[in-house]
Formats: structure tokens, C-alpha cells, sequence
């Protein structure tokens, strides 16, 4: 009999699924898909209220993506978390596949919303909690934004309405990088931008779901009307050293990896080292 | 000159506010409540009206998430360029989805802007008409208005408000359910030309049938109620018995009705179509009859139109 796995290792059999998924196309964010892994752990395992038997449930959480780029990490959440066969992932992003390169549509289970980039995801997601509220629902809503929302007025825009309409049912998870959440803005004057603006901010790692789990646990022992922000440090690529620009395995455009870089990788996420026999690696 | 989905009489209010009294999935967002009929439903529905204080972009997409929690939205209508500003949003939160939002817009055409091209919303139609799954529909009155609003809501909608104070029903007694089920209403029959048309210019569409009439040419005058889809059998079985047809509207020559009716005609049943519409301008100020004159847009033009395929008819 095995235990169920540790959040650790399945925030590790995310990674490698995501790997897989990019190197079958040579299409997909690989940066960022790797760096939510544990957050989307997390949100999954731990946060959202879901069922995945019933994935159109009125008591469910919901979650809004707002990185295309990350697409491949959330469907290889979901199809862990028991939303779809693992199977689909091969097809990631073929003609015809229900996983297209980005959730554009509904009709993949366990995706509430079409994708809402740059920003938007905040619009959507105040939207539908104006609607759980409206029907009288305590079921939140999850927009995972990255980084890149901190520059989008609509972003901005989506903090305001969320903070002033007292939307205690949303939480924003963004994720940002340590070297600073953008040029325009450092951790601390986004944390008290959202603050000023009725929102409850929370600055933690985005790589260790134990710490996430407790310390939003203690930020929402009490529940309030105020929106809350979980900024997220994360490292573009966790897990896989990935040297920059001009790694090779974003420069694919297209075209799948090769075998060996392949296993390579899965490798390195497994935290073997170069060289290292290790058996033959299977999908 | 009407901005905004009202009418002298208080029918189009009353008509959106017996919507929400049906349908209490019907929630109102909007930029702006200053517009007559936002105020009607924020006075009877305060807790369904959300004035969203902010760029139309996020009037959009606080709809679609609205829509997404079962609700139906309508967009607007203190947002008058919501088609421009908020395209890209309509597109990848709304229009892709498929989810039933209603978008008012109450800036199509150009005769709305006293303040000129930018407020002139010419090229609406094109816009809508081009996305996948999206509805287009030219109420004409609140009778039509009430047929829409009771659905069926399996898509998103958009609404070019264009009120010209004609009788609710078509020209053989038809209701405004039928009318809009057929896609349009035939507002006079004839047999010699086909003058399809919408809104304000269907009163000039009329004119210049009489005009017509005494030049000896029958001509038929059809109003428009559906742009998509198009009312293909109403337009189709009108170009089969005349043979020739012109088409008028307040918008661009390119991806408007005319063109939507060539296409068909192209397709189906090819007869010379002539289009009279803005050639390749943007609006300008000026008073509604200045700027029909000046954009050629006026009974003479539509008689002129009518004529010129008249003559270009197969065996004419």
C-alpha cells in the first residue's frame, strides 16, 4: 500500500508532465508553466473547493487563468487532480485536441472561465463573484495572474472595483519573480498599492505549498469583505536550470524536442544528476 | 436625435423593465448611469443595475463573468462605443466563450454624434458581424425589442438601436414575433426592385418608392429586423421576383448589409446589387439632414441607386 503522495511530488510529477507536454510540440510557456506548479499544487490540493467528478458544481471554487503561457501547467493539474485522463495532455495543443494551446473556450473540464490575459483575469473573476454573491454563494474565486498583470490598467481597475464592492470572495494569486515584480513596480509599493485600495495582502513564497497553505490559513481565519492578494515570489523555470534566453528549450518554435533532451530534464526535476543511469524514461 | 435605447413615450424602458419583471437573470452593467434607460432599471432593480465605473473594457468583462455565474447581462447603454473600445474583450471573454451577454450599442451610425467621426460609429456592423457566433439584430421599435429580449439567450447579442417611429407590424399584418423570425418585414411589396434597408432610412426608402412609383418603377421596400443572421429567404425570394436591389444603410460599403446581401446574391440568386452607403469615409458634425445630404444618403440617392439596377437587370 503507498501513502498519497506528498505535496512536493506532485508539484514534481506536474513539472515533468508539463516537460513532456512542451517537448511532444515544442509549443507552451515553459518558464512560467514550471514556476506554477506548486502554486497551482496548492490551489488544487489545498485551497479551492473542487469535485472533479463534478466540475460544473455550483459549490465549487472557481479559478480564472490569466497566463496563456501557463496553460500547460494548469491542464496537467487538472488531469492529476482527476478532472480528465492524463492521455489528453499528449495531444496539447493538436488539431482537434480538447487541450488547446490556451483555454480559450469551456469545454475542458475544470476550466470555468476562457482565458482573461493581460489583467483581464481580474475583470472576470469580479464579475463572478458579484454573481456567487448575488446567489447567496461563500464560494471564491481564484484569479492566478502573473507577473505581467502589474502593468495592465485593467488589472488596476479589476483591484479597485474588487476592494470598493467588498469582493471578500476573491483571491488573486499572482506570481512574480524575486528580481522585482516588474521595472515599474517593486513588491512593496504593489503590496501598498493594493492595500490602500480595501485589498488584504499577503507576500510569500510561491515555491513551498506547506508555508502557502498555513499562512493564507492564518490570513483567513477571520473572515472579512476584503478581497486578498497573495503575492507569490516564484522563479521562472523552477526546477530545471534553464540558462536564460538563450536555452535551447524555449527556441523550439514548433518542433519537438529531442529524446535526449527529454530526459534529461525529467531528471533534473527528479533531482538526479547529469549522468546518473536511472531507467528509461516512460510517458 | 436619440442616444441611447429610450423613446418619447417610455415604451423602450417600460419594455426592458417588464424583461427584468420576466427574466430575474436579466442584470444591467454599465460605465455611465446617466442614460434614461439605466436610471429606469436602477430605479425599479438597484440591486441589478452595477455601474462600473470605469473603461467599457471592464464593463465587458464584469459581464462575462457575470454570464459565466448564469446570469444574462446587457452591456451599455450609457456606453455608446462599447464595439470599439472594448473589441478585443467582446472577442476572447464574450464572443468565444459563447456566453449570452446582450451588448446595447447605441453609437452605430451617423447620426448620433453631434460630436463627429470619433462618436460616429460607421463600421459596427462589420465588427460584429465578423465574429463567430455573434447575433446582430436592428430593433425597431419596443415591440421587436420585447421579442429579443425574450430569447433565446444561447449566445451573445449586439443591438444597433434604430428607433424610426414605423408601425410595429409588416405590411401583411404579421406580428413582430413572425417579423423577427423571418429576420425582417416587407414594408411595401413590389416587383420591379428590391430596396433593403434598416432603421431611420427605411422612411426614406419609402419616399423614394413613391418616387419611384411615379417614374413607373414597383418597387419593394424591405426592413431589416436581423443582420445575422441575415433574413436570406425574405431577401432571397424579394431578389427572385424583381431581379435587381439596392441596399441602404448608415455604415461603411465594406462588411455591412450591402455587402452581407451581395454575398448572398452572389451565392444564390446573382442580380446586380447597389449599395448606397458610406464609401470609404468616417462621419463628420453636422445636422442629421446636412450629413444624409452630404453623404448621399437620401431618398434621391436610393431612387438614383434604384434606377441604375433597374437597368443593369438581366433582360432589363
Amino acid at each position: 500500500m503507498t501513502s498519497a503522495p506528498s505535496a512536493a511530488e506532485t508539484a514534481r510529477e506536474i513539472r515533468k508532465d508539463v516537460v513532456r507536454m512542451i517537448s511532444l510540440t515544442g509549443r507552451g510557456g515553459l518558464g512560467i508553466s514550471l514556476a506554477l506548479a506548486d502554486l497551482l499544487t496548492w490551489l488544487y490540493w489545498s485551497y479551492l473547493r473542487v469535485d472533479p467528478r463534478n466540475p460544473r458544481g455550483e459549490d465549487r471554487d472557481r479559478l480564472v487563468l490569466g497566463t496563456g503561457a501557463g496553460a500547460p501547467a494548469l491542464y496537467a493539474t487538472l488531469a492529476r487532480r482527476g478532472y480528465f485522463s492524463r492521455e489528453e495532455l499528449w495531444n496539447f495543443s493538436r488539431l482537434g485536441a480538447i487541450l488547446q494551446g490556451v483555454p480559450a473556450r469551456l469545454s475542458i473540464p475544470g476550466v470555468d472561465a476562457p482565458l482573461a490575459e493581460r489583467g483581464r483575469a481580474l475583470g472576470v473573476g469580479c464579475g463572478m463573484a458579484l454573481g456567487l454573491r448575488r446567489k447567496g454563494s461563500p464560494r471564491r474565486v481564484v484569479c492566478l495572474l502573473d507577473g505581467a498583470a502589474w502593468q495592465e490598467g485593467l488589472f488596476w481597475e479589476g483591484v479597485r472595483r474588487c476592494g470598493a464592492w467588498g469582493l471578500g470572495g476573491v483571491t488573486a494569486v499572482v506570481a512574480s519573480s524575486s528580481e522585482g515584480i516588474s521595472s515599474a513596480w517593486s513588491p512593496s509599493e504593489a503590496e501598498s498599492a493594493l492595500i490602500q485600495r480595501g485589498w488584504r495582502v499577503l507576500r510569500t513564497t510561491g515555491h513551498c505549498v506547506d508555508v502557502l497553505s498555513r499562512e493564507v490559513e492564518d490570513m483567513e481565519r477571520k473572515r472579512t469583505s476584503e478581497p486578498l492578494a497573495v503575492l507569490a515570489e516564484t522563479t521562472l523555470g523552477r526546477g530545471v536550470r534553464l540558462e536564460g534566453e538563450r536555452d535551447e528549450r524555449f527556441h523550439h518554435e514548433g518542433r519537438p524536442w529531442d529524446r535526449g533532451v527529454l530526459g534529461e530534464t525529467l531528471r533534473e526535476i527528479d533531482g538526479k544528476k547529469e549522468g546518473d543511469s536511472g531507467a528509461p524514461f516512460v510517458f | 436625435m436619440l442616444h441611447s435605447f429610450s423613446d418619447a413615450s417610455g415604451a423602450v424602458e417600460r419594455t426592458f423593465v417588464e424583461a427584468f419583471r420576466r427574466d430575474e437573470r436579466w442584470m444591467m452593467v454599465s460605465s455611465s448611469s446617466a442614460d434614461a434607460l439605466s436610471r429606469a432599471i436602477f430605479r425599479e432593480f438597484p440591486e441589478r443595475f452595477l455601474a462600473v465605473d470605469g473603461e467599457e473594457r471592464s464593463v465587458v468583462l464584469t459581464a462575462a463573468g457575470l454570464a459565466l455565474e448564469g446570469f444574462l447581462p446587457m452591456v451599455g447603454p450609457g456606453s455608446p462605443r462599447i464595439v470599439t473600445r472594448a473589441y478585443d474583450e467582446i472577442r476572447a471573454a464574450v464572443a468565444l466563450p459563447s456566453l449570452p451577454v446582450l451588448l446595447l450599442g447605441s453609437g452605430g451610425g451617423l447620426f448620433r454624434g453631434d460630436l463627429g467621426a470619433p462618436d460616429q460609429v460607421v463600421e459596427d456592423l462589420a465588427l460584429m458581424r465578423t465574429l463567430p457566433g455573434m447575433r446582430v439584430f436592428f430593433p425597431s421599435d419596443a415591440s421587436v425589442l420585447a421579442e429579443i429580449l425574450a430569447g433565446p439567450h444561447d449566445g451573445p447579442v449586439y443591438l444597433r438601436w434604430e428607433p424610426w417611429g414605423g408601425d410595429s407590424s409588416g405590411s401583411g399584418g404579421t406580428s413582430p414575433r413572425e417579423d423577427l423570425l423571418a429576420g425582417g418585414r416587407i414594408r411595401r411589396p413590389g416587383s420591379a426592385v428590391t430596396i433593403c434597408t434598416y432603421g431611420a432610412l427605411v422612411r426614406e426608402a419609402l419616399r423614394a418608392a413613391e418616387i419611384l412609383s411615379s417614374q413607373g418603377i414597383d418597387a419593394e421596400v424591405i426592413e431589416c429586423l436581423s443582420f445575422k443572421p441575415l433574413p436570406e429567404n425574405l431577401i432571397l425570394a424579394s431578389g427572385r421576383r424583381t431581379g435587381c436591389g439596392v441596399v441602404a444603410e448608415e455604415h461603411v460599403t465594406e462588411g455591412g448589409l450591402g455587402a452581407a446581401v451581395a454575398e448572398l446574391m452572389g451565392r444564390c440568386y446573382p442580380i446586380p446589387v447597389l449599395s448606397v452607403s458610406l464609401e470609404g469615409h468616417f462621419g463628420q458634425s453636422g445636422t442629421e439632414a446636412e450629413l444624409r445630404e452630404y453623404y448621399a444618403l437620401t431618398r434621391q440617392h436610393m431612387v438614383g441607386a434604384a434606377v441604375q439596377a433597374w437597368s443593369m437587370r438581366r433582360g432589363g
